[in-house]
């Protein structure tokens, strides 16, 4: 049984135990707007300054959620990695195999693959090893959203 | 005034052809001497217009290639007298033979253009350019007659550039296709023109004809699809012409020769090619 | 082969490319965002380079500058329906609009052309009566000298309809009087690069047989495609700044004022890759291709743009002319070649840009739509179906 819509499959994955552990201790964002593209999630392990001046950013992960359009979300999530340590095509696990008949792609590409279904069971096709994002200035540019968002809501554990 | 009334005034006349709305009569003219007298009809009055206006700009064209207009009458009314030069000569379809070799048929197709030249430059199309509508005198020179279905092109036309061309066997592919708003201009001519340098390389055969090109199709048909007899250019003398009658004959307009210039240039270089 | 700038806004980065970079040959001038006083106020030797397009295309309409004009349609009928707009008012719009042009000693006379959608079966006779005949009359009365030049904006529609595509090529080059063709293709601009194979193949063999019949050719509106259709050998290859000027369409001259909705993403023109990449590509590209050398050629407006501070927006000049100085090197290399050579020579780079897409790609970037190559394939069939109908294959 597959999503109605892309809108469906988000809540279940934001709701899903495993993204609940990815979010708990990490700042996240929701489609932040001004980057490479809009990643309908980001999650980031940060180390705050007591000052919180500065942000050390551990690890990023960017999602790009999508029903079907395997290719689409492939542009769309190596975009994230020009800010993004780690980025995942997220798709509805009805119609994962359309993707994994072309798992070597986002092998090369270095980019995850998660397929989820309407119970929020979250299956890992393929994870990525994390790299230096491509981009200086949009890391430069996401970090200061980070802080940003960090002085809003950011766990104890975040703090240096 | 009737027909008979006119006729009755050259006792001597000679019927040369008859077709269509025309007849033509050889006559002695008390004036001009040796003449044509042709004799048409018109269906009203804006036809007779523009037969009038067609009249008076043939007058103007004072060149070799062309009879000399000396006269035009309405004798009634529906039909009017035309008097033009006689001239002595042959049409081109009973000597196409004549002209087989190479460098003979082009000179003469290169007069042939000189002479349609003539009318291009006034934005005049002959439209039935033909073997039969080119006569030959006896020192070779070719004389162009039948401007009857001649259309000025910048002329305020009472009617459109409409109606099947008279002989099919000649007609250029936009004639054949004709409809409104096709487009008959000089190139047209030079379709024509391309057909009988082709003829008269062919020894008087016709290059679209079935029995020639080796196809079940008419002439016309052919025409249309491209389809003439051509293999016979391949030759080292005629190899060189092949080009000049391939743009000639070329399907659309825009495949043959935009100026009456550059036609002419190319038939001087193929002739110099020829040596 | 020459290389004219299409001007549009900000043109001013269009004359100093070509002032200060030598990058390209010309102006085409465009009234919609000049004023008359700015065009009679360039240099004699200037305007002497270019020519003036005069923007008929929607005649009732003032949009932009175009109402400082009083040669332009609605100006000179002070708002008409277009069905009158003829004889007597088309006449004295032709007069004016051409002893304009003759007095400011523009490279070549251009005649208007209104733009239409489809395929209109009166494609002819309205462009006669409306700017054809009235303009030729008005060059004939003023004994211009210089070349007239016709403006045809031609939809994709009539360039991959046969029958069409005959008639339209039948008419052009049956008008006496004209020395050259201002061909413009309005193709609705459904992506940055045109990826229509039929549509590219029209428009080469509609360039040849315009070229065929000893026309001149002028270019209007290409994007990089520019490349590819110098196998046709047009006389002159347009290039531009803003999409706008590279891509027709004409929103840009309606009386809705939608020129920039947002503002474009700044693209970096790579010579190699025959396509402009997002700049946000930029280092994976590079990492990518290390083995091939540089991808990006070093000049002054690189070093302003590589700065690791620099803040990439589509407003500032050092992005179109970096574009304007690397791509009319690119066809200015060209232009040395002809016929099976110029097409060998093209054909290879195209290879060679796909095989460095493919190298891309085996590193594992994902390149967008847009920046990916995906037109090249086509590209190198239109060459080699225009190549095989030139024989030179």
């Amino acid at each position: 049984m597959s999503f109605r819509t892309e809108k469906d499959l988000f809540e279940t994955a934001l709701n899903s135990s495993y993204f609940q552990q990815l979010v708990n201790q990490a700042v996240f964002l929701i489609e932040p707007q001004g980057l490479f593209g809009v990643p309908d999630l980001v999650v980031a392990h940060i180390k705050l300054s007591k000052a919180k001046e500065r942000v050390r950013v551990q690890k990023t992960m960017a999602f790009e959620m999508k029903l079907h359009n395997w290719k689409r979300a492939l542009v769309q999530a190596f975009r994230y990695q020009a800010f993004a340590t780690m980025s995942f095509v997220v798709l509805d696990d009805a119609y994962i195999q359309r993707a994994t008949k072309h798992l070597e792609k986002f092998q090369i590409a270095n980019i995850g693959l998660l397929s989820i279904n309407k119970q929020g069971v979250v299956i890992s096709h393929y994870f990525p090893r994390p790299n230096e994002p491509y981009s200086v200035q949009l890391r430069v540019t996401f970090n200061h959203m980070l802080l940003a968002s960090a002085e809003l809501r950011c766990p104890e554990s975040a703090f240096e | 005034m009737t027909f008979n009334d006119v006729l009755m005034e050259y006792p001597d006349a000679t019927l040369l052809k008859q077709g269509g709305q025309k007849a033509a009569y050889r006559i002695e003219h008390p004036v001009y001497g040796h003449s044509v007298l042709k004799i048409g009809t018109y269906k009203s009055p804006r036809e007779l217009e523009r037969i009038r206006r067609e009249v008076a700009t043939l007058r103007d064209i004072d060149s070799s290639y062309y009879p000399k207009n000396y006269d035009f009458q309405v004798i009634s009314q529906d039909r009017f007298v035309i008097i033009e030069e006689y001239i002595d000569s042959r049409p081109l379809s009973k000597c196409l033979q004549e002209y087989s070799e190479p460098r003979r048929a082009l000179a003469f197709t290169k007069e042939l253009a000189n002479g349609l030249n003539v009318l291009w430059q006034r934005n005049i199309v002959h439209r039935d350019v033909k073997p039969d509508n080119v006569l030959v005198v006896s020192s070779g020179e070719p004389k162009i007659i039948d401007l009857g279905i001649a259309r000025l092109l910048d002329m305020e036309s009472l009617t459109t550039l409409r109606g099947a061309p008279l002989t099919m066997a000649y007609a250029a592919p936009e004639q054949i296709h004709h409809h409104q708003g096709v487009i008959i201009d000089h190139r047209t001519d030079q379709f024509n023109i391309g057909i009988i340098l082709v003829q008269l390389l062919l020894k008087g055969e016709h290059p679209f004809d079935p029995r020639v090109v080796g196809t079940g199709y008419s002439v016309p048909e052919n025409i249309v699809s491209n389809n003439w007899h051509h293999s016979f250019l391949s030759g080292p003398s005629l190899s060189r012409i092949r080009p000049l009658a391939t743009k000639l004959l070329g399907t659309q307009q825009f495949q043959r020769y935009r100026t009456p210039e550059t036609l002419l240039n190319d038939i001087n270089q193929c002739i110099e090619r020829l040596g | 082969m020459e290389i004219f700038h299409q001007l549009g806004h900000n043109f001013n980065w269009n004359v100093e490319s070509l002032h200060d970079d030598n990058a390209g040959d010309g102006l085409i001038l465009a009234p919609r965002y000049m004023k008359r006083e700015r065009v009679e106020g360039m240099s004699l030797v200037l305007r002497e380079r270019s020519f003036f397009d005069p923007q008929f295309f929607l005649p009732n309409t003032q949009r932009g500058q175009l109402a400082s004009y009083n040669f332009f349609p609605d100006v000179v009928a002070d708002g008409f329906e277009t069905s009158e707009y003829s004889d007597s008012l088309a006449q004295e719009g032709a007069l004016r609009c051409v002893r304009f042009q003759i007095e400011n000693w523009f490279r070549y006379i251009i005649i208007p052309t209104r733009h239409v959608s489809g395929m209109p079966s009166n494609y002819q006779s309205m462009q006669e009566n409306m700017f054809v005949l009235p303009f030729l009359e008005a060059c004939q009365r003023l004994s211009a000298s210089q070349p007239i030049v016709l403006q045809m904006v031609v939809t994709e529609h009539m360039l991959k309809d046969e029958a069409y595509f005959n008639n339209l090529l039948n008419w052009v080059t049956g008008l006496r009087g004209i020395s050259g063709v201002y061909l413009i293709v309005d193709h609705g601009g459904r992506s940055k690069q045109v990826k229509d194979l039929d549509l590219l193949i029209a428009l080469l063999k509609f360039v040849d047989y315009l070229k065929q019949n000893d026309l001149i050719v002028i270019l209007g509106y290409l994007n990089t495609e520019a490349f590819l259709l110098s196998i046709a050998h047009p006389n002159v290859i347009p290039i531009g700044s803003y999409e706008g000027t590279r891509i027709f369409n004409i929103k840009y001259f309606q009386e809705q004022e939608q020129l920039i909705i947002r503002g474009p993403t700044p693209r970096i023109y790579v010579p190699m890759l025959l396509q402009l990449i997002n700049h946000n590509y930029i280092n994976v590209v590079r990492r990518a291709t290390t083995a091939q050398g540089d991808l990006f050629e070093e000049n002054q407006y690189k070093a302003i743009m590589f700065k690791p501070t620099y803040q990439w927006h589509f407003s500032k000049a050092e992005l179109y002319k970096d574009y304007f100085t690397v791509f009319s090197n690119q066809l200015r290399q060209l232009a040395s070649y002809k016929d099976r050579e110029r097409y060998q020579v093209v054909s290879q780079k195209i290879q060679d840009a796909i095989g460095l897409f493919t190298t891309i790609e085996g590193r594992g970037v994902v390149l967008d739509a847009d920046s990916d190559g995906s037109h090249l394939p086509i590209w190198l069939t239109a060459a080699n179906e225009f190549a095989i109908s030139k024989s030179w294959r």
